[in-house]
């Protein structure tokens, strides 16, 4: 049985937490290179990194479709903490960018 | 005899299962060309009597997300089992998996079955299911993936039994396997992965809670230990507990070991006449003394560490300081190392092996040294007594404050201008951090780390810090009296080639407004830091205890004089010497280590340059402005 503490916490959790589901994992390169038709060139190297960590977040577990909970920030305002059934992750505001998703 | 690599992903109780099958019976090794460590170890003699002498290696390999490698860490697992030119041969892969993760280990699992490598499943934090009133099913998840899959509980050792079994079957019917590379996925072929995987973990583990409902409790605690400003309360808390543990809990012991080293030198020096008596006693010996003396800080420090890794708590600590310390090129994985080199930079370096992103391992690694670690104390003790007498007790401790921000802003400014000219990196490091679920650490399973790191201190920096102490005897005690004539220590040491080397460059030291004997003090302060005392004790012909020692000096550092007549202990030329402690590279044994952990004689070698370099130029500047105002 929940203790009285366990209770208002959770639901203090809940209350703040908001809920997406992921529609896409995509860094914001990527995003950049596939509008800008040719017109801005992007640095290689810039362009690896971000595949790079977009495959380190599938590789967490991060996929479309998934639904996920914005726990918190932490570190002045600069770290997001998510959760995804048992399992949580902090993320940089880099990091953030690469998730697409709807409340 | 045969091989088997521990494969999981970071948290997932490989080092657990490890230390369940190898006990003490292991060593760390580096990788070839890596400065990253691994362990290697045999069964245990107990277990592996109980299974017909089951002649069983097993390989701890750095905690990987999947195989294809984005780190140092991944690059070494990677290779360890598919590289062709390395003299460890990989019969069968043990791959630990956490019930409570399996949505996602379950796809490196999948990975690796494509290999060729025979498999050995192993699924740890079953308890943890269990306590969620959840059911795991470990037929069905044999079925999904073909291959034998076993529970193990790591704080009990329930499964291990089961483990050699399954280990013991598979090696006794061996097939002949080829090893292929692992599969690279596209995104796409990744998110499919992650959704079977996914439907699998959903059939093997029967929970009664929703999907997505936090199940476990322990993720509560981060309310307070992650909150915006408590955070840091508790952040403040903790590393002060683990700094006052390494500093003060260490002080003891080595004070002790200190003594021993002592009493065997000096007996020795005494039951052996001679020159072999001096070098056994106070070359050898005491050489031995300077290595093993660091052990206990070691053994503490990672002692701490381990209980804040294993615990789930320095994940979040590294998280809390992030971007302060993104500030200056670092992140939060940084602190804790940093953090211990204001005890001593021996074990802060070792520490940063922690650190996965090589570039802010890099940075940590070149300012660790720049904090004010235990051993100048001694010297900022005499210098900020000899400005101050104990009189004035406040402006002593404000100068000692100043000395120690001074240090940090010097870390701070140096990390900035070498991640922007030598790394040439504006971006911003990755984080990315899981933050694992509080346990209850495994004492038993600390203490063994622990010692394992500070083993692994004694057999590779050791020889090198006691090759460079030796050096620095040797020019210290050489050339020797003719035969028959009798000299006292300080003329012996005034005589030295250490000493004739000071002569020689004493006009370097002369515009930091001080003469030979102080530039020898300095070249000494190389063995240690707080041999400058002693040093200078020596030189200036002052005996006695340490406490003699010092107002002894005190009074010969008021009257030495230049050869003109002018005072060679001024204002001036002791902040200079501060400022110069401050900056400057001066220990040996820190050299070594920063060798040993960045595996290049050019990095230490160009950080003892650079920092020594800047030390003088710094303390020239400062000595120079205050000798202009009349100081």
């Amino acid at each position: 049985m929940k203790t009285k503490t366990e209770n208002t916490v959770n639901s203090a959790y809940t209350s703040l937490a908001n809920i997406m589901v992921l529609e896409k994992i995509e860094s914001p390169v990527a995003q950049l290179s596939s509008q800008s038709k040719g017109s801005v060139a992007f640095d290689s190297a810039e362009e690896d990194e971000s595949l790079s960590r977009v495959k380190r977040l599938y590789e967490l577990g991060l996929r479309p479709g998934l639904q996920i909970q914005i726990i918190g920030k932490v570190s002045f305002n600069s770290v997001t903490i998510i959760q995804f059934g048992q399992t949580r992750l902090a993320l940089n505001e880099q990091e953030m960018l690469c998730l697409h998703g709807r409340s | 005899m045969s091989t088997w690599a521990l494969v999981g992903s970071p948290n997932s109780g490989k080092t657990t299962l490890y230390n369940w099958l190898t006990g003490s019976r292991s060593k760390a090794v580096n990788y070839p060309g890596a400065t990253v460590e691994y362990s290697i170890g045999t069964l245990r003699s107990g277990l592996s009597q109980k299974w017909n002498n089951l002649d069983l290696k097993i390989v701890d390999t750095p905690g990987v997300y999947s195989l294809t490698p984005q780190s140092e860490d991944e690059v070494v697992t990677f290779k360890t089992l598919f590289s062709k030119n390395q003299s460890l041969e990989i019969d069968g892969v043990i791959v630990v998996v956490d019930a409570t993760q399996l949505n996602r280990h379950l796809v490196l699992v999948r990975q690796l079955l494509k290999t060729g490598y025979p498999l050995l499943v192993v699924v740890t934090m079953a308890d943890v299911v269990s306590k969620q009133k959840a059911n795991l099913n470990l037929d069905i998840l044999s079925r999904a993936l073909g291959v034998a899959t076993v529970a193990f509980d790591g704080v009990l050792g329930k499964g291990l039994d089961q483990i050699i079994q399954n280990l013991q079957k598979i090696i006794s019917t061996p097939a002949k396997f080829s090893v292929q590379a692992p599969p690279v996925w596209t995104l796409a072929e990744q998110e499919a992965q992650l959704i079977q995987v996914q439907k699998i973990a959903d059939e093997v583990i029967q929970s009664p809670h929703q999907p997505g409902e936090s199940k476990d409790r322990s993720f509560v605690l981060d309310r307070f230990l992650l909150h915006p400003i408590f955070g840091f309360v508790f952040f403040f808390i903790f590393m002060t507990l683990l700094f006052a543990s390494v500093y003060w809990l260490a002080k003891p012991i080595m004070d002790q070991v200190d003594q021993l080293f002592s009493f065997l030198s000096d007996h020795t020096t005494q039951l052996i006449p001679g020159l072999l008596g001096n070098f056994l006693g106070e070359g050898l010996i005491s050489a031995i003394g300077g290595v093993l003396i660091f052990i206990p800080q070691i053994f503490i420090l990672f002692l701490g560490i381990g209980f804040l890794e294993a615990s789930g708590y320095l994940a979040r600590a590294a998280v809390l300081v992030d971007k302060p310390l993104s500030w200056i090129g670092l992140g939060g994985r940084s602190f804790v190392p940093i953090l211990s080199g204001f005890a001593c930079a021996i074990p802060a370096l070792m520490a940063t092996r922690n650190i996965a992103s090589r570039k802010e391992k890099f940075l940590a690694q070149m300012i660790i040294p720049l904090m004010t670690c235990s051993a100048r104390l001694p010297v900022y003790g005499l210098m900020i007594g000899f400005l101050y007498s104990d009189q004035q007790p406040l402006m002593a401790g404000m100068v000692m404050a100043i000395l120690y921000f001074g240090a940090l802003l010097m870390g701070a400014i140096a990390s900035r201008l070498i991640s922007i000219l030598v790394l040439r990196s504006h971006k911003q490091s990755r984080l990315m951090m899981e933050l694992p679920p509080y346990r209850r650490p495994r004492f038993r399973a600390l203490l063994i780390q622990a010692l394992t790191k500070a083993k692994s201190f004694s057999l590779r920096a050791g020889p090198i810090i006691l090759v460079l102490a030796l050096v620095l005897w040797f020019g210290t005690h050489f050339p020797r009296p003719e035969s028959g004539v009798e000299v006292s220590k300080s003329e012996l040491a005034t005589h030295s080639y250490a000493a004739q080397f000071g002569q020689a460059i004493e006009p370097v030291f002369k515009p930091l407004g001080v003469d030979w004997r102080v530039g020898f003090g300095l070249i000494s302060a190389f063995a240690a830091r707080e041999v400058f005392v002693s040093t200078l004790a020596l030189v200036f012909n002052v005996e006695g205890d340490e406490e003699q020692q010092t107002q002894g000096l005190l009074s010969a550092m008021r009257e030495a004089h230049f050869s003109d007549g002018s005072k060679i202990f001024t204002t001036a030329s002791v902040v200079g010497i501060l400022i110069f402690f401050m900056i400057a590279l001066q220990c040996i044994s820190t050299v070594g280590m920063i060798k040993k952990e960045t595996g290049s004689w050019k990095i230490a070698f160009f950080q003892l340059v650079i920092s020594n370099g800047v030390a003088y130029a710094l303390a020239f500047v400062a000595v120079n402005t205050l000798k202009f105002f009349g100081y």
